[in-house]
């Protein structure tokens, strides 16, 4: 069943230098259940993408195209309706704990003003009861409950946003990030967490990173972007085993894991996001460019069953 | 030539936490983070060699220590590094001396018109500036007149050193000659006139006006400042030996000796949008790093402070760390350039004063994958080229494993395990080195496998855990690691999340009411039977994890508080394990 | 992990010991101050001669004496309350301030009212109308605000309100028609309502409310760039993105993540701003001809009367010391992490 549906996704941000074009007319697809990895260098608007489902993005974006999802196209529903879904039906968790929860508000707090956010009449013994239950399924003492958010550690406090998120049995998580600022041994904690939660809570989950290791691990779809662009995207395994398009396979090269023998690079520099190349916009750094490339934006095709790729290597 | 670079002996570095001082009252003393908790290891000449951890180990602290940029609580830093000339360069300090003769002029005039006044009465003032000088202004202008006679030998004394102490001398001397008006106000042209003097920034970056500058190779560095190898007590002034002693000179105040260090020493940060400042161009920030360090030439002048030598030489860098062509960069503003561009600017600038060591901290964690390769490659090459010697900080083991020879790992300040990379990745002994391999997420879908992972986080660096650091998390952990009164309290607060366990929780609860102190914890038992709560706290005992249930030394009431204590953990050393160095109990 | 249970007990506890080496330092100053200033107080009205009647004044006033013995004297005489006779009137100084404190005090709160007031709606509204018309006007007013002299302020309003439109009275504290309310507390207002005198209590409030708009006003642009700046920095915070994505209404967002965690900073300034206050207080005070501590102050400034001026100056600080360590048990009590 799939549970989001985006197409032709546009954002673009309005600042003093011209509009920046964030996203550009992106399609992706959650199966309920799924783990859908985004995988992208800094820059490449997967963190806008991310926010974009929820409609969270300040008031100096632009959003079109559609995102379908529980019903409802979410780029023209209303904010009340908007309201509704979010942190209910979508969760979303970000990159940095130690900032995401208010300074000011007891761990129990936060809890309280969620469920009454949704449930205006839910009485407070039961919104302790979910939140006890939420609180196991994420290991956190219950007892700690009336503490600031000062007094957990990093990962404790990650491990709060996502009991936040579960409350309501949500249908999707979007998780922007969700271990960057952690140690390896606490990232690894973390996601083998929100896996297990996947298969018990049989949530969608669009996990956005740049570590392409956690993608590997964690996800059985996955996108890349790259200046805002969807540049390819398939089944995890097929695309780590034959990636198409030319900027996949630089980036797979340049991880650099246990058995890296050599380092890899891909050669320049990252796009300027105001000024893109023309064309597909990796053609200044593409080892394999031609002169159609710097022309129009490639065309999206199927080249391989249940794969797509922007590049022109790949003719219809 | 030395073939031991850097030697650290039982490096301490704590930092104090800043605490109310009712709560310092109270709580007994001050509190530290211990961020490095005694350490040992050696940096070999051209080696890169790594110190690896996750956050909060120390890596970072020990790395900024060689640069002597930490308090040191204990223990010593050896950097001795190969001498480029032997020879001692003087520098004549011709204007500061002409100076404080002029001073010297000045209060002589005061204790003479002093002296004349004490003689003869009351006359006209030489300069007609008042016609009768009371009495007690005759003795003021004496004592100032003295004064600044001191002041002026000490403003000669303190010339071969800093500028600081120099600077506070005539900066006293102006406000007492100021306070001592209307007869002051030509002593105090002369002094601010010497303020003016020192405080204005050398064009061409170093104190210029130092004595003597020696080219130092070996550096101490220890709880009392840098002591520093060269300087033999012929070379130095009778001051020198007479207040400072033969060999030691001490961080603060004395600038020059750590200005030394820094020049064969240079760090490379994280952060290079953090670490540039963004009003200057490139070739700016490049021209002040190569004038600050420039050799310094006998007579004061430096031998490069030629503006067209110094261009060249930064052109030169930039070409080196592959920002080509160099004379475009050297125009732009570090705003206007990506991340991994400006990194190589960070990196061109700490190779300006020509170093010897250079501390990479974390120098790709904040750049893009698709970039990173090239930087570690670009790091690499400048070793070759610079013939240089690398500490490298990360957290990260896979990088490590490609660019370092040797590496330490760290664990909340100590090492727990180090040797040669290659023998360390081949067969980690340290159950927290395996635990750090094992969650490095692989790039390889169809190799996916279930992780055993230590479970919590690092603790807290104020309050380390008894025994080895590692017990509480340890997977492998034996009775004799350091079990402690809050492990306990820790297992019960974890046993208490599961909702089956709530009854437990409402006998022996809340955890609020245990206290733990080092190797017990303890409950008073004025709420509840004490039979009740021991048999309780035995049977969640037997339901714990064994080592920590076997270092149990009794459960017992002891007045009106139930007890449980562990017994002292076993004595945990380094020890030397096929090749490395492990520090673990299971060795 | 060790449990430091932050308690704001302990925090109060050490902040109130904290509070008697301050309130000595600050007695310190004052007293070093007035000491240092130009002229001494025999001079003052005996012009400049020195004869044996200066002398023997001098002496009574413990002139002569060295200065610690005058340090010493001075710490004793305050603690017991005790702050000498004003040289001009004769009356004692301690009653004369007991006499005013009420009519100050009634000024200061009103007048913080209305900077808090306005301050925090000029500032609400520019903040979240970021560079919208709304914002550069409120950013306007609040600028002009700020930099208005006080006392030409107070004369235009009298101008305006009492001379032109003759909607209030120019100057005092009530209409000489009405009676003195008996006094409860001194501040008209409540003793009127005590005493049920209904009619006296709208005219000692129709008397309050151009020196209190004064006093207040320009404050509240000071208050309104506060504000403003501070909330800005946590609207764009990540826990208000955040409790946006949870799905929290807005003005739930506001109020109870960005307001509050802007408050703190505020508060903080708020206890600046008393000071601010009191000096405004002065002037205020002298052009509306309010019998309160601050017209106390000038005529004492302006006739030399040391004893008074001391006295009414040491009021003032302990006054301060009072409010700051209100105002950082306060903070403490919505910040847990100032207490730990
Ligand atoms: S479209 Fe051209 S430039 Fe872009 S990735 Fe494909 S080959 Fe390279
Ligand atoms: S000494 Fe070794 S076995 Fe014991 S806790 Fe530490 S690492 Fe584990």
């Amino acid at each position: 069943m799939t549970l989001l549906d985006i197409e032709g996704l546009n954002v673009s941000y309005a600042s003093r230098a011209g509009p920046i074009r964030a996203v550009i007319s992106a399609d992706l697809k959650i199966e309920a259940g799924q783990t859908l990895g985004l995988v992208g260098e800094s820059g490449c608007g997967k963190s806008t993408l991310g926010k974009a489902i929820l409609r969270i993005l300040p008031d100096t974006a632009t959003v079109t195209g559609s995102i379908r999802f529980a019903g409802l196209d979410l780029v023209t529903a209303e904010e009340p309706a908007l309201r509704k879904i979010r942190g209910r039906n979508a969760s979303l968790i970000f990159q940095d704990p130690m900032t995401r929860l208010d300074p000011l508000m007891t761990v129990r707090h936060h809890f309280l003003e969620l469920i009454r956010a949704h449930e205006p009449d839910a009485d407070e013994d039961d919104a302790m009861k979910r939140t006890r239950r939420v609180l196991t399924a994420v290991r956190i003492p219950p007892d700690r409950l009336d503490q600031f958010p000062h007094e957990f550690s990093g990962g404790m406090r990650q491990r709060i946003m996502i009991a936040l998120a579960l409350v309501f049995n949500p249908t999707l998580l979007v998780a922007d990030e969700p271990t960057t600022s952690l140690d390896v041994i606490v990232e690894a904690q973390i996601l083998q967490l929100l896996d297990s939660i996947k298969n018990e809570f049989e949530m969608g989950v669009l996990l956005i990173t740049h570590n392409l290791g956690l993608i590997a691990e964690y996800a059985e779809e996955m996108a890349v972007m790259y200046a805002g662009h969807i540049a390819e995207r398939g089944p995890v395994r097929d695309v780590f085993k034959e990636p198409l398009h030319p900027y996949t396979k630089g980036l797979l090269d340049s991880v650099i894991d246990l058995e890296t023998r050599e380092l890899h690079s891909i050669p320049g520099q990252p796009p300027d996001l105001l000024q893109p190349p023309s064309g597909c916009p990796f053609h200044p750094r593409c080892p394999s460019a031609m002169p159609v490339c710097t022309g129009a934006f490639p065309p999206t095709t199927r080249p391989r069953r249940d794969r797509t790729v922007a590049c022109y290597l790949y003719p219809g | 030539m030395p073939d031991v670079l850097v030697r650290v002996r039982d490096l301490k570095v704590y930092y104090p936490l800043f605490r109310g001082f009712v709560q310092r009252l109270l709580g007994g003393g001050a509190r530290f983070v211990r961020a490095v908790d005694g350490i040992s290891f050696e940096v070999q000449r051209g080696e890169v060699f790594g110190l690896v951890g996750e956050s909060g180990c120390g890596k970072s602290t020990a790395g900024r220590s060689l640069m002597g940029l930490t308090p040191i609580e204990e223990g010593e830093i050896v950097l001795e590094f190969p001498s480029a000339s032997a020879k001692p360069q003087f520098i004549r300090p011709r204007e500061l001396k002409m100076a404080c003769v002029a001073w010297w002029a000045v209060s002589a005039a005061y204790l003479a018109t002093a002296i004349y006044y004490g003689v003869s009465g009351s006359a006209l003032f030489p300069f007609g500036l008042v016609a009768t000088v009371p009495g007690p202004y005759v003795d003021a202008l004496g004592i100032v007149g003295s004064v600044q006679v001191l002041l002026g030998l000490a403003l000669w004394l303190l010339r071969p050193w800093s500028r600081r102490p120099a600077r506070l001398v005539a900066g006293i001397g102006a406000a007492i000659a100021f306070a001592s008006l209307p007869w002051g106000l030509l002593l105090f042209g002369v002094e601010v006139g010497i303020l003016v003097y020192l405080g204005t920034p050398d064009p061409s970056g170093l104190v210029r006006r130092q004595g003597l500058l020696l080219p130092a190779t070996k550096f101490t560095l220890t709880k009392d400042g840098i002591l520093e190898g060269i300087p033999r007590a012929e070379q130095q002034t009778w001051f020198e030996r007479w207040f400072i002693g033969p060999r030691t000179v001490r961080t603060a105040g004395f600038s020059w000796v750590l200005k030394q260090l820094r020049g064969k020493v240079q760090i490379v940060y994280q952060d290079p949008h953090a670490a540039l400042n963004p009003a200057l161009t490139v070739g700016e920030l490049l021209r002040h790093a190569l004038q600050a360090h420039a050799p310094i030439a006998p007579g004061g002048t430096r031998a490069s402070s030629r503006l067209e030598e110094v261009n060249a030489k930064a052109l030169k860098l930039l070409d080196d760390v592959g920002l080509r062509p160099p004379d475009q960069f050297f125009a732009k503003q570090s705003t206007d350039m990506s991340g991994g561009q400006k990194q190589r600017v960070v990196i061109a600038r700490a190779l300006a004063p020509k170093p010897l060591l250079l501390v990479a901290d974390e120098p790709v964690a904040m750049l893009d994958m698709s970039i990173r390769a090239k930087v570690l490659e670009l790091l690499l090459d400048l070793k070759e080229k610079y013939g240089l010697t690398y500490v490298f900080i990360t957290h990260d083991l896979a990088t490590a494993k490609l660019v370092c020879d040797r590496i330490a790992i760290m664990y909340l300040g100590r090492l727990v395990e180090a040797g040669e990379a290659r023998r360390i990745y081949a067969d980690p002994k340290h159950p927290y080195t395996r635990a750090l391999l094992q969650a490095i997420p692989i790039p390889d879908p169809s190799r996916r496998t279930k992780k055993e992972l230590p479970k919590g986080e690092v603790p807290d660096a104020v309050f380390p855990p008894a025994g080895c650091r590692f017990h509480p998390r340890c997977p492998v952990a034996l009775p004799t690691c350091g079990w402690e009164g809050r492990d306990f309290l820790d297992y019960l607060e974890e046993r208490w999340i599961d909702p089956s366990n709530s009854d437990e929780e409402a006998a022996l609860g809340p955890i609020e009411d245990w206290k733990s102190e080092d190797l017990g914890a303890s409950r008073s038992v004025r709420k509840g039977d004490p039979e009740v709560i021991v048999a309780r706290v035995q049977a969640a005992l037997k339901e714990a994890p064994k080592p920590l249930a076997e270092a149990v030394d009794r459960v017992a009431l002891e007045l009106d508080r139930v007890v449980v204590s562990f017994r002292p953990p076993a004595r945990l050393e380094p020890k030397e394990v096929e090749g490395r160095i492990v520090e673990c109990l299971l060795y | 992990m060790p449990r430091t249970q932050a308690s704001l007990r302990a925090y109060v506890v050490q902040r109130l010991l904290l509070t008697g080496p301050m309130v000595l330092i600050l007695l310190t100053l004052v007293f070093y101050f007035l000491r240092a200033a130009p002229g001494d107080p025999v001079g003052a009205i005996l012009g400049e001669h020195s004869g044996p009647l200066a002398d023997s004044i001098r002496r009574q006033l413990g002139l002569y004496d060295p200065l610690y013995v005058q340090y010493v004297d001075y710490l004793r005489r305050i603690f017991t309350g005790d702050m000498g006779n004003s040289i001009i009137t004769q009356h004692s100084v301690a009653a004369d301030i007991a006499q005013r404190l009420p009519a100050t005090i009634e000024l200061t709160v009103a007048s913080m009212f209305v900077a808090v007031l306005a301050g925090m709606l000029l500032g609400v509204v520019s903040a979240t109308r970021r560079d919208r018309p709304a914002d550069v006007i409120s950013r306007l007013v609040a600028a002009v605000l700020y930099n208005t002299p006080i006392f030409w302020f107070g004369i235009i309003m009298q101008l305006v309100f009492a001379v032109q439109f003759r909607w209030f009275d120019s100057g005092g504290r009530l209409s000489a028609q009405f009676a003195i309310p008996p006094r409860v507390t001194g501040l008209y207002t409540i003793d009127s309502l005590v005493a049920g005198q209904f009619r006296t209590f709208i005219d000692a409030v129709a008397h309050l409310i151009l020196p209190a708009l004064t006093l207040g006003l320009v404050l509240a642009g000071f208050f309104a760039r506060l504000v403003r700046a501070n909330m800005l920095q946590s609207l764009q915070a990540d826990y208000v993105e955040a409790a946006r994505a949870r799905g929290i209404r807005p003005l739930d967002v506001f109020y109870r993540h960005a307001l509050k965690n802007a408050m703190v900073p505020v508060s903080t300034a708020m206890g600046l701003t008393f000071a601010i206050l009191m000096s405004g207080a002065i002037l205020t005070e002298s052009v509306f001809s309010w019998e309160g501590i601050g017209r106390y102050i000038f005529t004492a400034i302006s006739n030399r009367d040391y004893p008074a001026l001391q006295g009414a100056v040491v009021y003032y600080a302990l006054i301060m010391v009072f409010l700051s360590v209100l105002i950082d048990i306060f903070n403490a009590w919505i910040d847990p992490r100032i207490r730990y």
